[in-house]
């Protein structure tokens, strides 16, 4: 499993980590782990598509976490 | 003193204002110089004849201290797409035309003599004059030369060699109060100033009342109850400011709507040396400025300056539409290649989209080879010295798709397609089929709520909700376009109601008027509804709010298609 951060929620983190699979774990969890509070979470995807924080991974999954953003 | 309008006749050279009538009145930006175009302008003219105008309107808040309010509107009959054309841009002059009590500027008619002009416009009206010694020079020299001669203050709206040269890719210039050069980009309007042969504008405000505010105490509550919605929302009061417009990068990669050597794929191997991330450290590693207003009075800061390696100025207001042509749509990962090519496009006058896009299908055609950066600046150089290859390149991406039999052209009403695939992003491919500008991502940006995630959530990948999402928010758009207010507020308007109430009252304590938010959406819908009649009678049809065929392809990672059928995009009309 790899995650990958950006934007303002690399700092002081990483850019891409792979991550130890746990059966049965979400995003969420992640977050907590990784100190970021859901209120800057804008984005979430797993594989490319959009997903919840809700979200229960597979061993495989790549999950990439935007700070909320804008731009046009 | 009320308002007033200037009309600039460049057949008999003559200059004459009238009072603003009442129809006129509660439209600013984009609102009025689209009224103006239907009512007064031929649909069926050459964009580049006699019968065209050029119309440059401030907004309704311009010149006022309500913050992002500085965005200039200029419409006309685009040479390119053959439609009416709205853009917008910042720079100094919006507010510089609002302060001197000029409601809107008409430029009509053809000068006989084959010589350039100028408009100096000042407190005492307009005065025309020829111009004898800045024809061919590009835009920085221009500016130089003019603030040189007339000071720091000077607004200036002015046009490059392309828009001398009429080609339809032309875009025109407006000063920032620090020097560079914001663009009214879109659909070749500098070639419309071409064709009056109008190099220059200049525009000072200086011993001006200012701008009158009907109920000033009202105006200035709200003002500030605007302005604390744009510092508090993490769009304006962070996220923009810190990584710009290019920030987009990653998010459109790793969703797959990041288009990719001109439109092939959804993701690009070299995102991450183009991102808003390595933009961001750059910058900051080379003295510039990670963050920077292109008007005074913008709070957000989308834009930045960029320095080469040598800490020297290369280009401003960089942004991620201009990135990712060069970059992913071109293949070609090198940031500093690609402040080349903007720097070179502000200077020679063209649209940073269309000619991104255009080389994308340059590249198709086997003109240069993908990923040729060194190649792209050639013939960058190449339009602006008018070679008879640059001259067709300088006509935009179709211009150069027909002239080399190319099938894979990604424009919608001759319009290139930006930066956000609309198979793997689909409500952006609505905003682009039905927009009476052609393609452009502004005029209804769903990668808001498609990708973004702001003011909801609509699945990017699915086509339920998109027509409703792409319409709503062009009705949004027209009214945010009419203000002068720049389009980034929308993510805070979107999310904050305290903040959208504080817009309304603005524009109604700057006037005293009343309007409603139904009123709003009301002039909306009527500013969209003038542009569609204008295409419609300058020969267009349902037909041509088609996305190109090639669009029925698949696109990776999703495997994407268009799949909307005619009859589901026509239903955009039904409003
Ligand atoms: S946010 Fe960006 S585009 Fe908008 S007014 Fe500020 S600098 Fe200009």
């Amino acid at each position: 499993m790899k995650v990958k951060l950006f934007a303002s929620l690399r700092e002081g983190r990483f850019k891409e980590k792979e991550w130890e699979y746990v059966k049965g774990i979400t995003v969420s969890h992640i977050l907590g782990k990784l100190n970021i509070n859901k209120v800057e979470v804008g984005a979430l995807l797993v594989n490319s598509l959009h997903v919840g924080p809700d979200y229960t991974l597979q061993e495989d999954d790549i999950l990439a976490v935007f700070p909320v953003l804008g731009g046009g | 003193m009320p308002d007033k309008i200037y009309r600039i006749n460049m057949t008999d050279l003559k200059v004459t204002n009238e009072e603003v009538p009442e129809q006129w009145k509660g439209l600013g930006g984009r609102g009025l110089t689209s009224t103006i175009v239907a009512q007064e302008v031929k649909p069926t003219c050459h964009p580049l004849g006699k019968y065209n105008k050029l119309v440059f309107a401030p907004g309704l808040l311009s010149g006022t201290t309500c913050a992002n309010s500085g965005r200039l509107s200029a419409g006309a009959k685009s040479p390119l797409t053959g439609g009416i054309k709205e853009c917008n841009a910042g720079g100094t002059a919006a507010a510089n035309f609002a302060r001197l009590g000029i409601k809107v500027l008409i430029i009509d008619g053809l000068p006989e003599k084959d010589t350039f002009y100028s408009l100096k416009v000042d407190k005492n009206g307009v005065t025309i004059k020829e111009e004898t010694e800045l024809g061919g020079k590009g835009n920085y020299e221009v500016v130089k030369n003019l603030t040189e001669k007339l000071g720091k203050k000077i607004g200036i709206i002015s046009m490059g060699p392309v828009g001398e040269m009429r080609l339809a890719a032309a875009n025109i210039s407006v000063r920032t109060r620090d020097d560079y050069i914001r663009s009214l980009g879109r659909g070749g309007l500098g070639a419309v100033m071409g064709s009056k042969k109008i190099k220059y504008i200049t525009i000072d405000d200086s011993d001006t009342p200012g701008v009158p505010i009907a109920d000033p105490k009202k105006f200035k509550a709200a003002g500030k109850i605007f302005a604390k919605a744009l510092a508090e929302h993490p769009v304006s009061g962070g996220a923009l400011k810190n990584y710009g417009t290019d920030v987009l990068v990653n998010i459109l990669n790793e969703a797959g709507g990041l288009p990719t050597k001109n439109f092939r794929y959804g993701k690009f191997a070299g995102h991450e040396k183009i991102s808003g991330e390595t933009m961001h450290d750059t910058i900051a590693g080379r003295s510039g400025k990670v963050s920077h207003g292109c008007h005074t009075g913008c709070v957000i800061q989308c834009s930045q300056v960029y320095n080469d390696k040598d800490q020297k100025y290369m280009t401003s207001g960089f942004e991620y539409e201009t990135i990712w042509a060069f970059g992913a749509d071109c293949c070609i990962d090198d940031l500093d290649v690609i402040a080349q090519a903007d720097h070179l496009m502000d200077d020679i006058g063209v649209d940073s989209i269309e000619t991104g896009v255009m080389i994308g299908v340059a590249m198709e055609a086997g003109i240069i080879p993908f990923g040729d950066g060194q190649g792209m600046l050639g013939l960058l150089k190449e339009i602006g010295s008018g070679t008879p290859l640059g001259r067709i390149l300088g006509c935009g991406a179709a211009a150069v798709g027909k002239a080399y039999g190319i099938t894979r052209v990604p424009v919608v009403k001759n319009q290139g397609i930006p930066a956000y695939d609309p198979r793997s992003v689909k409500g952006i491919g609505i905003t682009y089929a039905t927009s009476p500008m052609g393609a452009d991502h502004t005029a209804g940006y769903t990668i808001a709520t498609n990708i973004l995630k702001v003011g909801g959530f609509v699945d990017p990948l699915k086509k339920e909700g998109q027509i409703e999402l792409s319409r709503n928010l062009q009705i949004a758009t027209a009214f945010i376009d009419s203000t002068g207010l720049c389009i980034f507020v929308a993510f805070p308007i979107i999310d904050i109601p305290a903040g959208f109430t504080a817009m309304v009252d603005m524009v109604n304590a700057r006037f005293g008027i009343s309007l409603t938010a139904d009123d709003i959406t009301k002039l909306g819908k009527q500013i969209l509804r003038t542009e569609h009649e204008f295409n419609l009678a300058a020969g267009f049809t349902n037909k041509n709010d088609r996305l190109p065929e090639f669009f029925e392809d698949p696109v990776l990672p999703h495997n994407a298609v268009w799949d909307f059928t005619d009859e589901e995009i026509d239903s955009f009309w039904n409003f």
